[in-house]
């Protein structure tokens, strides 16, 4: 007996987050921005109905927006963090295995249900009724299937948000209804591959030998052809992979003209990554420090610096971090007058990543006693009264680096001085 | 309890002997170690679903005679069961607002409690929707 597997998730995410605090957000087009505000990256059904694309650049789109009344909002991770959460936690009542794949979608077990259908109807209900955001599931043998499956579920309100394929009958009749192109894992090129091939829906490679699908795409599209044929080859897997490198990235607000200001962004970038570090128990031994103008402006001076260090010894300390930061950022600003460039990205990379436990200790180790009390005060700090209550000095008062969010919705759920009103 | 196996076992009276081995404190055990309890928390009482419970700020005296007034902060939960005479948030034409559930002849409606000053009583419509139903409610005092 095949393992059924589920994908649950919500079509417009981001949207159906918004709308639970605002109830003026019903049945009104609402669109999404991406990180500094730049293009739409969640759409309600009604902004899709308007013809707004998805990744459609914003300044673009004022004209629709004024016309039809497009409410927008700038992007607002705290709350879809929180939100998100808490709709794994209904999960979790329903199956005992969850795998968090995305902010918005999740793997679950639903092997050992009688009723499938009934579980998952029940599931939706539940995750409607007390967090009040809508999800569709689709449910197969493989994760593959289940995609398309969520995918069919999500597009035709017939089904009413839940799709069980586990019948092989049933997937060789809604297969033909999910485009080659729409398949998990199957990108554009394999995709204008596979259509000069023939192939145009999710039925078409059921029927296609693996040998040839390796000659077409690659390992990977193989592999797509037995989940699609019901073989599982993506486990089912609810263990984080350690972690081996992490990036802390942002696009600044508005251009960074100076050595100061960038390197005030790159002490916020820094201090951040030295504190997921420390949230997972985690020391790096290798710091890339970069910035860059804006590659899309050719009509202005471009310049790109970065420099990687070591730091020995490993540590995940904030002061150590920044430390290192300055160093490399100082080595890759461009020397000698001349040019002002408006840099537009900086960020940093910790490569080298172990576990503290397992961390080489070095042979003249400077004695820090007090870096861990130091560093678990100042999480507890920022903890207790919000992010960035203590900062270090390098990282500025101003913040112009930082992003651009002039849309932003309150912090409902994760803020005392955020929290909706009612009269 | 756990124990541990020796190599070479130990035999009283023909009979090898379990080992059984814990931690022993040499000095004077503290006359408190066992009656140690986690710190009294308030608001995991209040909060009986976390994963469906919202926090709220109330503006206004509608609830007064509930005990809810004007600056506090109300757990709302969205699981809780729309019982009538339960305080409870609605969203009635796009707005949300804080009422009693109530029933007359057939009909429901959200009613103020607050016999001071009267606001008026609003029927449930089909449009209208029931968001949550208050949890319990938190007040603080100034201290200066």
């Amino acid at each position: 007996m095949k393992r059924p597997i589920a994908i649950s998730d919500s079509a417009n995410f981001y949207v159906s987050a918004e709308r639970i605090f605002d109830p003026t957000l019903k049945n009104v087009p609402v669109i999404v921005l991406s990180n500094n505000d730049g293009c739409a990256v969640a759409r309600s059904d009604e902004a899709k109905a308007l013809g707004i694309k998805m990744g459609e650049p914003l300044h673009l789109l004022q004209d629709k927006i004024k016309a039809h009344g497009v409410r927008v909002f700038s992007s607002n991770y705290t709350l879809y963090g929180d939100i998100s959460r808490r709709v794994v936690e209904v999960y979790e009542d329903f199956t005992p295995n969850v795998e968090i794949y995305s902010i918005d979608e999740c793997f679950l077990d639903f092997g050992g249900f009688k009723d499938r259908d009934k579980h998952a109807r029940a599931m939706r209900r539940e995750v409607l009724r007390r967090i009040g955001v809508p999800v569709r599931i689709g449910i197969a043998p493989t994760k593959t299937l289940a995609k398309c499956a969520n995918d069919i579920a999500k597009k035709n309100p017939i089904f009413g948000g839940v799709l069980d394929v586990m019948d092989d009958a049933l997937a060789t009749w809604l297969l033909p209804m999910v485009p080659v192109g729409d398949i998990w894992g199957i990108g554009c090129k394999t995709d204008a591959k596979l259509q000069k091939l023939g192939i145009y829906t999710a039925a078409d490679p059921r029927d296609m030998p693996t040998k040839q699908a390796r000659a077409v795409g690659s390992v990977v599209l193989e592999r797509t052809v037995l989940e699609l044929q019901g073989e599982a080859c993506i486990a089912f897997d609810d263990i984080e992979p350690q972690r081996k490198g992490m990036a802390v990235t942002r696009s600044a607000g508005t251009p960074m003209m100076d050595f100061d200001t960038v390197f005030q962004a790159v002490t916020a970038h820094a201090t951040r990554a030295a504190e997921k570090l420390r949230q997972h128990g985690l020391v790096a031994g290798t710091l890339t420090v970069f910035f860059h103008t804006n590659r899309h402006r050719l009509d202005r001076p471009q310049y790109s610096g970065s420099r990687s260090t070591r730091i020995t010894p490993m540590s995940s300390d904030t002061f150590d971090l920044v430390e290192a930061a300055r160093r490399c950022a100082q080595a890759a600003w461009l020397k000698g007058e001349g040019q002002v460039f408006g840099f537009t990205k900086a960020g940093i990379m910790l490569a080298d990543l172990i576990r503290f436990e397992d961390r080489p200790l070095t042979l003249f180790d400077v004695e820090k006693p007090k870096s861990a009390a130091l560093m678990s005060a100042l999480d507890q700090v920022n903890n207790r009264f919000g992010k960035k209550t203590l900062v270090l000095a390098s990282e500025g008062m101003k913040r112009p680096w930082q992003l651009r969010s002039d849309h932003r919705s309150p912090r409902y759920t994760t803020r005392l001085t955020d929290l909706p009103v009612v009269r | 309890m756990p124990f541990f196996p020796v190599e070479t076992p130990v035999i009283a009276n023909g009979m090898p002997v379990r080992l059984v081995a814990n931690a022993v404190s040499a000095g004077f055990p503290s006359p408190a170690g066992d009656d140690l309890e986690d710190e009294i928390d308030p608001i995991s009482w209040v909060v009986r679903h976390p994963s469906s419970t919202f926090w709220w700020r109330v503006e206004g005296d509608c609830l007064w005679d509930a005990g809810i007034r004007d600056g506090d902060i109300i757990a709302v939960d969205r699981a809780g069961k729309r019982r009538v005479g339960r305080a409870v948030l609605a969203v009635v034409e796009g707005a949300v607002t804080a009422k009693m559930l109530r029933k007359r002849d057939g009909r429901y409606f959200l009613a103020p409690a607050n016999s001071k000053e009267s606001f008026p009583d609003i029927e449930l419509t089909e449009d209208s929707e029931i968001w949550g139903v208050i949890a319990g409610v938190v007040r603080r005092y100034d201290l200066e």
